[in-house]
């Protein structure tokens, strides 16, 4: 048995539905489950914990059992759902399945939680930004804060722009995405107490994600708008 | 072996949700050996309504109209708009007899993950409906891309100044509460009622 989240459920058959499950010791994994009787309808939804134990070593696993752990109503609502939805939507993109991540799983986990405590704009941005950049390091894609492009320490008083794959690289404050210094040792603290901090840790995410993403753009995002 | 022409119709029977190989041929031999005049009489409605249908100029759903006997009735009121994610909803809705507004058809619910977002379900042609609509009535099914669909929905219409309301989840009449699951009962006591 071991902890995991739905990612994802699509029908198979007409008795067997495929999903995707972020599981805690084996990371991303696609299992075909029986479509659950009319009690059990709530157990293949989103952002529920679950216990479950599957069997299979290829693509396709079989699931053998899978239990919510505690039964709460929708656990994510409104704005705080569209967040859950993205996150999702972004870790089946970027992630390669049957590969374990298990701190993804509890910052997941807990980003889930922190989500569902609450959904007001600067806790639901943080928690995406948070997720984002700690997705960004599991990956081996961490952000460097602390110097630029050319090794040199990050001043505080002067601007930056990022490029993915490269890192910080100085530049003029009137250039289109310039990034204040302070604002990359904040990000670097995980201290999202300002807007415009949220603002310029959103363009370093959306940037260093890009080329994980890939060119199809995230259809979450669409919700937003 | 069967002739080619059984099992052209075994393997067209197969389309069907829920039919294997074993029922489409226990089908197909009774419309040969049984009921040759059903077996027209079906072949002809299939083809007729696969020809004719198609969806309402207004709520989208099923019709050879070309707005549904819904729409056109002037005695239904017209400020209501119900929005359901399948023509089937409707026919539930239709059955308890207890709506008198009109409808509207989503053919799906938001899931970005299967590449349906807004654009994809006709989210623009919704709010062209919206006007002279005084309150939307979100029935999508209550699962959690239900819920982003009708939150979706609720956002646009307040920026419209329009009421919207959200259909109650609760007890089946007839169930038990012992055998409810937890979500459904933390919904029905999160929207009680005063007695």
């Amino acid at each position: 048995m071991q902890n995991a989240f739905v990612l994802h459920v699509r029908p198979y058959t007409d008795s067997r539905l495929l999903i995707d499950f972020f599981t805690e010791h084996d990371g991303l994994i696609r299992a075909v489950g029986r479509t659950p009787g009319k009690r059990d309808r709530a157990k293949y939804q989103p952002f529920q914990p679950l216990e479950l134990e599957f069997s299979g070593s290829g693509e396709l696993k079989t699931l053998r059992s899978c239990e919510l752990t505690n039964h709460i109503a929708f656990s994510l609502l409104g704005h705080s759902l569209f967040c859950g939805l993205y996150i999702n939507e972004l870790l089946l993109r970027v992630l390669q399945a049957d590969e374990p991540f298990p701190p993804l799983f509890s910052f997941y986990s807990g980003a889930v939680q922190a989500l569902k405590a609450n959904p007001s704009h600067q806790q639901t941005e943080s928690v995406l930004r948070s997720l984002e950049l700690f997705l960004l390091e599991q990956l081996g894609f961490g952000v460097d804060f602390d110097s630029s492009e050319t090794g040199q320490p990050i001043n505080e008083e002067r601007f930056y722009f990022y490029r993915a794959g490269h890192g910080f690289c100085e530049c003029g404050q009137d250039s289109g995405e310039a990034i204040p210094g302070h604002h990359l040792s904040a990000i670097d603290r995980r201290d999202f107490s300002d807007e415009a901090i949220l603002r310029s840790a959103k363009i370093i995410t959306r940037a260093a994600l890009s080329p994980l993403i890939g060119e199809k753009p995230l259809k979450s995002r669409d919700l937003f708008r | 072996m069967l002739s080619p022409l059984i099992d052209h119709l075994i393997r067209s029977l197969r389309i069907l949700p829920g039919v294997g190989p074993k029922s489409a041929q226990r089908m197909a031999l009774y419309l040969l050996e049984r009921n040759r005049e059903g077996a027209l009489a079906l072949a002809q409605a299939i083809t007729n309504a696969a020809e004719h249908v198609k969806h309402c100029v207004s709520c989208r759903t099923l019709t050879e109209q070309n707005q549904c006997s819904i729409c056109a009735n002037p005695r239904r009121d017209a400020s209501l708009l119900c929005v359901v994610e399948s023509p089937a909803d409707i026919f539930a809705l239709e059955q308890s007899a207890s709506f008198n507004g009109k409808y509207f058809v989503l053919h799906g619910r938001l899931s970005p993950i299967d590449g349906i977002g807004p654009a994809e379900l006709g989210m623009d042609k919704l709010l062209e409906r919206l006007n002279g609509v005084t309150e939307v009535i979100v029935a999508t099914n209550p699962t959690m891309e239900g819920e982003a669909t009708a939150h979706y929905i609720a956002e646009k219409a307040k920026q419209r100044g329009i009421k919207v309301t959200r259909i109650a989840h609760g007890v089946p009449i007839g169930g038990e509460l012992e055998y409810i699951d937890g979500g459904t009962l933390a919904h029905a006591l999160a929207s009680r009622r005063e007695l």
